[in-house]
């Protein structure tokens, strides 16, 4: 491509998004379909057809069928039941997390980035304290001595979460705090929640935004990872990371057990990256036509 | 914007050293501070975990006589502060102490375990941070094109899978459909190993890059969008001039900072794919000494890392005040 | 931690990465010479487990199968059960408690020096010491004194008679004390290899995970017939599945349960099984309330149905077990008839009854049921597996539990040191010698490891201890086992559940021959056939 078309094709851009604006991209409306239908299972986990719990002995790893659409587990139990009762922590866990992880370094970052000093100072120490921490020992020491959970998983992972978004949020204060409409706003006697609240997380809003869905992102693959080293929910439960982890060495007799909740992890990871990522594009639009 | 670069240079106070090497020297002592922080952290959550290292070392026929030796033996009785005091000392001696199971010293271990960790954390994190960084600055400049779409797919998907997944796909297609690589250990030196490491490096990469990538085309999309881009551009200068200096310099403290950030987020994350493929590195090493309770090992190990992390922070913020002369403002400001 | 040794670890770290750094370059310079795929001479075998160290007292069971073809025991144990000299000539028995063997002349060491009777009774009070840390420790401790006479005669004196001492031997490998001497605890580590006098070498060995076994050039008997002997633990059981398929491997050994399946569907592999001498139980801490009611035990017995768990879940995998010793093993000891008859009824006290089930709980302390936590191993997911199906009936009876994944330790510490778990474990227990005895003996007599149950019946013990005190031909033997089987049967201190089988594959073609679940104490590269 040459210097030229280089060029021009930056100023075509906004063109192009303003017209991808009008309607919603394919992808991100299947993502939202996936969302919705999530959000009944979450909702109206009656809909399985069969108790996800239940266990037959009789009808260990059956294949696909009309009564079993995929299959069973090694317990006889219904796959796609287990699924949709999974749809549960699946979605609201790293919800919770991401909505904790990203809330707490934000505030955290705005008063080390703003502040300065010695508040800056005592926030930078502990969250290179909290960044040097190798995150998964202290997260197996931890859930091997206190005996495991899967709210204690959330919350390890959450405060792990936290010194990523902190130095990359601090980072993008501290590169706004001192340019002069900041300082204008500061000359001009704003009070500092104002200036906080109006000038400078707006401004940084749309990697907040981002770092949301990429947080949900990764608390999706990071709580299924914690399944796979056996630390995440108790044996037994319907939980996709876990059906996912039991199931995969199980391939050849029946695929979908593994396949199935990790098809629908994947899709809700990819969903909610999508979403994140649209969201994130008209937002910032609408941030720079302001 | 960049006016404000000279005139820091004169300030009121004159320092006997410059500001570069007061904040390394700050950041060295925070670095003790953190290292202390870590030891006695993991110290305390290893000795509270149930089940001592004397049920690893005397097997599952040991007598209660025999477990009490063995604690005995290890100086596993004396007060917590004191077994902290020596661990300190021999620590300040070099000495990381010795394995309960291995019989060795641990940083024999260590090093072993580093020989196959270290590639491939070098391996992965050069080729997420470049191709990640390239890919970003490509899709960046072509926002919305076919190419834009297809990378962002694929970031999308790579960063939406468990690592794990992913690895037990790629040892399906690549190890058995195709049968080219193993999927097994870490091979025995030469080409064997490096057979062995290019599976788990691709696993690593493909989870790595998705979020290099990413953010990289969100940061130089900003920057191409600024006000100096656009002006630079009616200036007639050249798009490769453009992106050397204007967009990789000011996004160069993200870049930097996020390089940082996978590498030590990687630290952590190899364990699972040390599992996956059977490799002896330094993630089963630590998960292996948990399991065996072997505390010297957890210990080391956690250092090792631990001051890893502090090496690598220590120098991402040299290098961001390097690069970004505001960065450099703001911390004479508060001192 | 001081400046100069950041900076000195930072240079270390700094070197390792240049010399890895150029180790791959050089590497990826050469050309591929190396072969993947193992050709007739190479044996390259997954295995579940890889000690820390290769030093006798830190390995058992299965790590047996590379330790002894390096360290060879003085007597072999031979897959029809027979235990023959081997480094030994010659062994009497001049009583039960009196063990005394002859070694074999001008049998020497890899390493060339020669072996001597220090040598054999150094190694064996590397495990008879009153402080060793071995994993056997226990089975010595019945060891009165070990001593040499001459320069061929070792003599052990028991402090009591022990049918399964003759086993104990054949486990053990014998180390060169030299050797020792010079290089102490660090023997058996990667970089001071354990010496002995079998036909293999150590040659590559990472702890917990790979060892590599070459040709001894110096071995006095017939020439060792692989090249290379290599043996890879896969912790992940996906990764096990894909590592076989790949080609790299010419065999698994003793695979999970829970994946035999998989196993079965491979392609170029066939499978061999044998009845496992273990068994999958419950187990009820006696001491701990509510479980110190036999009724609680009764009623949760009753409400366990083994033999969906054996045909549902363990599908052709396992058998249902009356009692703790597998019928095949006690039968060969004794007469067979009488064995049967004894099982038939020793299972017909276990039947699945929620109705019965009901009834005991009615009149135990707890009529109303309760709530229990059940700690499983994550290293053994059937634990969870049963676990979680007789919670269903469980809770039909009105006893609701939870299932708790702890890792191996501390699964260990709370149901088998400190007892802290709620009192209801499910494990698995296998035999470590081929004598009916092992079993019962490890798990019903007081303070021993394998008695979760912590149970202590006097008459139990003294029939235990009666049938050791009898010669091992002595017809009487099996009766009085039986009869001790028949009294902790009724007290029910655990119930067992199902016998799994052992299992190996190998490609197609390659053949274990008289594969057993005590295949790891034989010779057993000399058994491996490939056609």
């Amino acid at each position: 491509m040459t210097d030229a078309s280089a060029l021009t094709g930056g100023r075509i851009t906004p063109w192009r998004r303003s017209a991808r604006r009008l309607k919603l991209p394919v992808a991100v409306g299947i993502s939202v379909l996936f969302m919705a239908l999530a959000v009944i299972c979450v909702i109206a986990p009656f809909v399985a057809p069969h108790d996800p719990t239940f266990i037959d002995p009789t009808k260990s790893f059956l294949g696909p069928s009309l009564d079993h659409p995929l299959g069973t587990d090694q317990l006889g139990r219904d796959i796609v039941s287990r699924i949709i009762a999974g749809a549960r922590t699946a979605v609201l866990a790293p919800l919770a997390l991401a909505a904790g992880a990203v809330l707490l370094s934000t505030v955290l970052a705005v008063l080390a980035g703003y502040t300065g000093g010695r508040i800056d100072a005592v926030i930078g120490r502990a969250n290179d304290i909290l960044y040097s921490i190798p995150s998964l020992t202290v997260a197996i020491v931890i859930v091997g001595v206190v005996g495991g959970g899967f709210t204690l998983s959330i919350a390890v992972l959450m405060v792990f979460g936290l010194p990523g978004n902190i130095r990359l949020l601090r980072a993008a204060v501290l590169e706004r705090v001192n340019l002069p409409y900041i300082e204008a706003a500061k000359m001009s006697g704003l009070s500092t929640p104002r200036i906080l609240l109006t000038q400078l997380v707006p401004a940084i809003s749309p990697l907040i935004v981002t770092s949301f869905f990429l947080q949900v992102t990764f608390a999706i693959v990071e709580l299924s990872s914690l399944s796979f080293l056996g630390l995440g929910v108790a044996p037994g439960s319907p939980d996709w990371g876990l059906m996912l982890a039991e199931n995969r060495a199980a391939l050849s007799s029946n695929v979908w057990a593994a396949a199935g909740p990790a098809l629908c992890l994947v899709a809700l990871a990819v969903s909610s990256n999508l979403i994140g990522d649209w969201l994130y594009t008209r937002y910032e639009k609408a941030g720079r036509s302001r | 914007m960049s006016l404000d670069i000279t005139t820091t240079e004169t300030t009121d106070k004159p320092w006997l050293i410059s500001p570069l090497a007061r904040m390394i020297l700050q950041r060295l002592v925070a670095a003790v501070v953190v290292l202390f922080v870590v030891t006695i952290l993991i110290f305390a959550f290893i000795h509270a975990a149930p089940g001592g290292p004397e049920q690893a070392i005397g097997g599952r026929e040991a007598t209660p006589e025999l477990l009490e030796s063995i604690r005995e033996e290890n100086h596993l009785n004396d007060p917590l502060w004191q077994q902290y005091t020596t661990f300190v000392t021999n620590l300040l001696h070099g000495d990381l102490g010795t394995s309960y199971t291995r019989r060795e010293p641990v940083s024999t271990s260590i090093a072993t375990a580093a020989g196959v960790t270290l590639p491939l954390l070098l391996a992965t994190w050069v080729l997420s941070t470049v191709i990640g960084g390239a890919l970003g600055l490509y899709t960046a400049r072509r926002q919305g094109s076919r190419a834009d779409r297809a990378v962002i797919g694929f970031t999308v998907v790579g960063a939406s899978s468990p690592v794990f997944a992913t690895g037990v796909l790629l040892s399906y297609v690549f190890g058995v459909k195709l049968g080219w690589l193993p999927t097994l250990g870490s091979g025995d030196g030469g080409m064997d190993t490096v057979k062995h490491l290019i599976l788990p490096v691709l696993t690593t990469t493909i989870v790595l890059m998705a979020s290099t990538t990413r953010f990289a085309r969100v940061r130089f999309g900003q920057v191409l969008e600024e006000d100096q881009v656009t002006f630079a551009r009616s200036r007639g200068l050249s798009s490769r001039y453009i992106v050397k200096t204007v967009v990789l310099k000011n996004s160069g403290v993200q870049m930097i900072t996020l390089a940082g950030a996978v590498l030590v987020a990687m630290t952590g994350g190899l364990v699972v794919v040390e599992q996956v493929y059977g490799l002896q590195g330094i993630g089963t090493l630590l998960i292996t000494g948990i399991t065996m309770r072997d505390i010297p090992i957890v210990q080391g190990v956690t250092l090792v890392i631990a001051l890893m992390v502090v090496v690598i922070n220590l120098v991402v913020d040299v290098l961001c005040f390097v690069i970004d002369p505001r960065l450099r403002k703001g911390l004479e400001a508060t001192s | 931690m001081k400046m100069s040794q950041i900076l000195a670890t930072r240079r270390r770290v700094a070197v390792l990465v240049i010399a890895l750094v150029s180790t791959l370059a050089l590497a990826a310079c050469t050309s591929s010479a190396s072969d993947e795929a193992a050709d007739d001479g190479d044996l390259n075998l997954i295995v579940p487990s890889a000690p820390a160290s290769w030093d006798t007292r830190q390995t058992g069971s299965l790590t047996l199968a590379a330790q002894l073809l390096v360290n060879e025991p003085l007597m072999t144990y031979q897959a029809d059960g027979a235990v023959v000299p081997n480094l030994a000539s010659a062994v009497a028995n001049p009583s039960l408690t009196v063990y005394e063997y002859t070694l074999a002349e001008g049998i020497t060491f890899s390493d060339g020096s020669p072996l001597t009777v220090e040598d054999v009774k150094f190694s064996y009070e590397l495990h008879s010491a009153a402080d060793s840390t071995s994993y056997t420790a226990a089975a010595w401790s019945q060891v009165e004194s070990i001593e040499t006479s001459g320069n061929d005669k070792i003599v052990i004196t028991l402090k009591a008679p022990d049918p399964q001492f003759r086993y104990t031997i054949a486990k053990v490998g014998i180390v060169s004390k030299a050797y020792y001497d010079e290089h102490g605890d660090a023997v058996g580590t990667p970089d001071v290899p354990q010496i002995g006098t079998g036909p293999y070498l150590f040659d590559r060995f990472v702890p917990q995970s790979e060892t590599t076994l070459v040709p001894n050039p110096d071995y006095r008997g017939e020439k060792p017939r692989f090249k290379s002997i290599t043996m890879k633990v896969a912790k992940d059981d996906a990764a096990r599945v894909v590592a076989l398929q790949t080609g790299e491997f010419d065999g698994v050994v003793s695979p999970p349960l829970s994946q035999i399946a998989s196993f079965e569907d491979l392609d170029g592999f066939t499978g061999q099984e044998a009845p496992d001498f273990g068994l999958y139980r419950i187990n009820f801490d006696t001491k701990k309330a509510p479980f110190d009611d036999v009724h609680v035990r009764k009623a949760i017995m009753h409400a366990t149905n083994r033999q969906a768990l054996v045909d549902g879940i363990f599908a052709g995998q396992a058998t249902v077990a009356p009692t703790l010793v597998p019928e095949s093993i006690m039968a060969a000891a004794g007469d067979p008839a009488e064995v049967k008859q004894a099982y038939v009824e020793l299972e017909s006290d276990l039947a699945f009854d929620l109705d019965a089930a009901r009834a005991e709980l009615e009149q135990s302390s707890r009529p109303d049921g309760f709530d229990l936590e059940i700690p499983v191993d994550q290293g053994d997911p059937s634990q969870s597996l049963i676990a979680q199906t007789i919670g269903q009936d469980l809770a039909e009876i009105g006893i609701n539990i939870t299932v708790k994944a702890m890792d191996q330790q501390g699964h260990g510490d709370a149901v088998y040191f400190k007892h802290t778990a709620d009192g209801l474990s499910i494990d698995s227990w296998n035999g470590g010698t081929p004598d009916p005895l092992n079993i019962p003996k490890n798990t019903l007599l007081p303070g021993l490891f394998g008695n979760v149950a912590q149970y202590d019946n006097p008459e139990v013990t003294e029939l235990l201890d009666a049938y050791q005190a009898l010669d091992v031909e002595d017809p009487t033997r099996v009766p009085v086992l039986l009869k001790a089987l028949s009294i902790s049967g009724d007290d029910l201190p655990m119930v067992p559940l199902f016998t799994p089988k052992v299992f190996a594959f190998f490609k197609d073609g390659m053949e274990l021959k008289n594969f057993d679940t005590f295949w790891y104490m034989t010779r057993w590269t000399d058994n491996l056939t490939t056609s």
